[in-house]
């Protein structure tokens, strides 16, 4: 074949595919008039207009492409969305949460974007629905209620949230962090200076995790440190048990386990190994920093996290019994498990305060003061006859499917258990 | 119905019993213990032992071990051994009828002999460093050879029967909270994680712990003891959830039995529990005071 002839189909074919691209293109997949567009939507949404005036416009809005996010004749989705409201955005954004993130804002994750964005358009950057702050404090009312509050504030924070968090999630860091600490923090602290050294008693601090003592949204005390200080932190006695600043590991602990913390609180570690039972994480490698932080904590009592958080770490099943319960127990429900239980050891079984379930209930229950079905030492179980009624004998404390803690739907079913001559 | 809905719902059904876990053994009940000979009622047992012979029950609050004939399966109450100032937690025994009970107190291991006396605590002998301990539970083979769960140190301690130092397992990276093991009959170790969910196993003669089954959670609420039934298969008592649950030696889990309450066969927050070779299975229904005793049947 001659090179004119070769030529000559290579310019056919170049020509009939790039007409066939452009019909493809102009007739998209609703198959609408060259140039209709957005435009045909907006001969009836008229309001969307002023949309369009915004300073940010979503794209496929700007471009006149609402079929990018709508079915304009059915769907089986609110706002004739042509998918799943939270799902659609992520056909376009799909990087927004990196693969194995190590943290992701939990209405990312659940697809909500429009918790955030304006899916069509906004006066501020990224077609957020509130400019700086405000949007996380929506959510992070708590949050926000406190660093107003506080005596001493961090300054970033003050200014946006986003001077130290990503929005949408972390491939590296948690807490959805620009950066890990003390990396993060490093970039604004400097940590050669005498001041700096001498307010740290000279140990590496730039190595370490800054947040285990200074609250990063502010605190109550000097220097931003969390409000609950440890006292060897707040005198400044790190080598009460950590090695001596100058040494191979000056983080390193003189002691492990309970035996580091039974120097100052023998007391109260004395009390606790002369009870019958023990809460064995406390004599175990981590001992007393599973539960509580050795430098400084927002939460009373050095709580590595709320109370319920803390207890949740192994005890998650009782926390989500109480979470199905239809009927809230009111001290779980306010993470106050220490209401009931001895966190460190007991004498009895449950680690419960009490000898007694009875004498447990009626710290709060004073049911005593009142007509009651009969309980206590002499009153035999009909179903054991090593049992005697107490509160946990109808009662699940911690919650069941049913109303009051009940074990059974109903309160015939649960009488007749006992009852048996009125079982129908 | 027309064939091919029936067809639809037999390959439902197919599909039900298929992914349905198997129990692979019943479990008849076979009594109840409540008392002992005196007719003291049991107040709180948290721990039985069994052998061929015996079974020993640690009756927690009454600070005190009793000890029941086993003869043709039937069970006679035999001996009271009482123990003040002991928190007996859980037991085994050996095959000569020993005892070794955890002191809650002390978190100890004492051993009690086959009378009833006292003979001291374990103490171990030639332990590398660290040298301090912390048992959380404990099991004898049939040597006499003490496994040591030691949550202090974190490692699997196996002694002789003089407590002399043999060797140790370090627990594996990751874990919750071990709250007890088991042996295999082949000798390998199990390790059962109460808090993630999680059994892990040494095979005899391995020097660290490989991750069994990390999906108990999805079967149990809060397993806190562990015991193998002799022929490969693992037995956990839910104490939070009040029921047992069977798992193979693979890790796989086989099904669940019981439930919270009162009566027989029934739990309300179970201890330990004990299999012998007979499959003679008894479990410390702890709060109903009462221990409960069944047969494993075979298949």
């Amino acid at each position: 074949m001659r090179l004119r002839e070769i030529l000559a189909i290579v310019f056919y074919a170049g020509l009939f595919l790039s007409l066939f691209a452009a019909v493809a293109g102009a007739e998209g997949p609703f198959k609408l008039k060259p140039g209709a567009g957005g435009k045909l939507c907006l001969s009836c949404h008229g309001a969307f207009s002023g949309k369009l005036q915004a300073k940010h416009v979503h794209t496929p809005l700007a471009k006149g492409e609402c079929s990018g996010c709508h079915n304009p004749h059915a769907s089986n989705h609110g706002m004739l969305l042509s998918g799943d409201a939270n799902a659609i955005c992520y056909n376009c954004h799909d990087s927004v949460v990196p693969p194995e993130a190590k943290s992701v804002h939990q209405v990312v994750g659940e697809g909500k974007c429009v918790a955030c964005h304006d899916p069509h358009s906004s006066d501020n950057p990224a077609n957020l629905l509130r400019g700086g702050s405000a949007l996380c404090f929506e959510c992070h009312k708590e949050l926000g209620e406190k660093i107003a509050a506080n005596k001493f504030g961090h300054s970033p924070v003050k200014k946006n949230c986003l001077g130290c968090h990503t929005p949408h999630a972390s491939a590296q860091t948690t807490g959805l962090l620009t950066k890990q600490d003390p990396a993060l923090c490093l970039d604004c602290h400097k940590t050669d200076g005498a001041t700096f050294k001498k307010k740290h008693m000279n140990y590496p601090v730039e190595q370490a995790r800054c947040s285990t003592c200074h609250d990063p949204h502010g605190s109550n005390s000097g220097a931003i440190l969390a409000d609950h200080v440890h006292a060897p932190i707040k005198n400044q006695m790190c080598a009460q048990c950590h090695n001596e600043p100058d040494s191979a590991q000056p983080f390193a602990v003189k002691k492990s386990s309970f035996e580091l913390c039974q120097g100052c609180h023998y007391e109260m570690v004395n009390t606790a190994f002369g009870k019958n039972r023990l809460h064995w994480p406390l004599v175990d490698k981590t001992g007393c920093i599973n539960c509580h932080t050795p430098h400084a904590s927002s939460e009373p009592g050095l709580l590595k996290d709320t109370m319920s958080a803390v207890c949740g770490q192994c005890h998650a099943d009782t926390l989500a019994r109480q979470e199905r319960s239809q009927t809230k127990h009111q001290p779980i429900h306010d993470g106050e498990c220490t209401v009931c239980h001895s966190p460190h050891a007991s004498d009895t079984v449950f680690l419960q305060k009490e000898a007694s379930s009875i004498a447990s209930c009626a710290q709060c229950h004073d049911w005593q003061t009142h007509s009651s079905h009969p309980i206590g030492a002499e009153v035999v179980d009909p179903r054991n006859r090593n049992l005697t009624l107490d509160c946990l004998s109808c009662h699940r404390t911690h919650g069941t499917e049913y109303v009051k803690f009940l074990y059974y739907a109903d309160v015939q079913t649960l009488c007749v258990q006992c009852h048996t001559k009125y079982r129908r | 119905m027309r064939q091919s809905s029936l067809h639809k719902i037999l390959v439902c059904l197919l599909g039900v019993l298929v992914a349905a876990p198997v129990w692979a053994a019943k479990i008849k009940h076979q009594g109840t213990l409540y008392a002992d000979g005196a007719n003291l009622a049991l107040n709180l047992p948290e721990g039985v032992a069994c052998n061929e012979k015996s079974l020993v029950v640690a009756d927690t609050a009454n600070s005190r071990l009793v000890r029941y004939a086993l003869t043709a399966q039937s069970l006679t109450p035999e001996a009271v051994f009482p123990l003040p100032e002991v928190v007996p937690l859980t037991l085994q025994t050996t095959a000569a009828g020993d005892i070794y009970l955890l002191n809650g107190k002390t978190r100890e291991i004492v051993k009690v002999g086959r009378s009833g006396e006292v003979q001291g605590k374990v103490e171990p002998k030639g332990l590398p460093a660290p040298s301090a301990f912390v048992p959380r539970s404990f099991k004898l083979d049939k040597e006499g050879n003490i496994y040591l769960l030691d949550i202090l140190s974190e490692r699997v301690l196996v002694l002789d029967s003089s407590a002399s130092y043999v060797r140790h397992l370090p627990f594996p990276q990751g874990y919750g909270f071990f709250s007890d093991l088991a042996l295999s009959p082949q000798g390998g170790i199990y390790l059962l994680d109460s808090v993630a969910g999680a059994l892990y196993l040494a095979a005899p003669g391995a020097q660290s712990f490989a991750l069994l089954n990390s999906n108990l959670k999805e079967y149990v609420n809060f397993a806190t003891s562990l015991a193998s039934d002799g022929r490969g298969d693992l037995y956990l008592v839910d104490q939070y959830g009040s029921g047992l649950a069977m798992v193979g030696g693979d890790g796989g889990f086989k099904g669940r039995k019981f439930g919270m309450g009162w009566e027989d066969g029934q739990f309300f927050y179970p201890g330990q529990l004990c299999i012998n070779d007979q499959g003679i299975l008894a479990v410390a229904d702890r709060n109903n005071n009462r221990v409960q005793v069944f047969n494993i049947l075979e298949d």
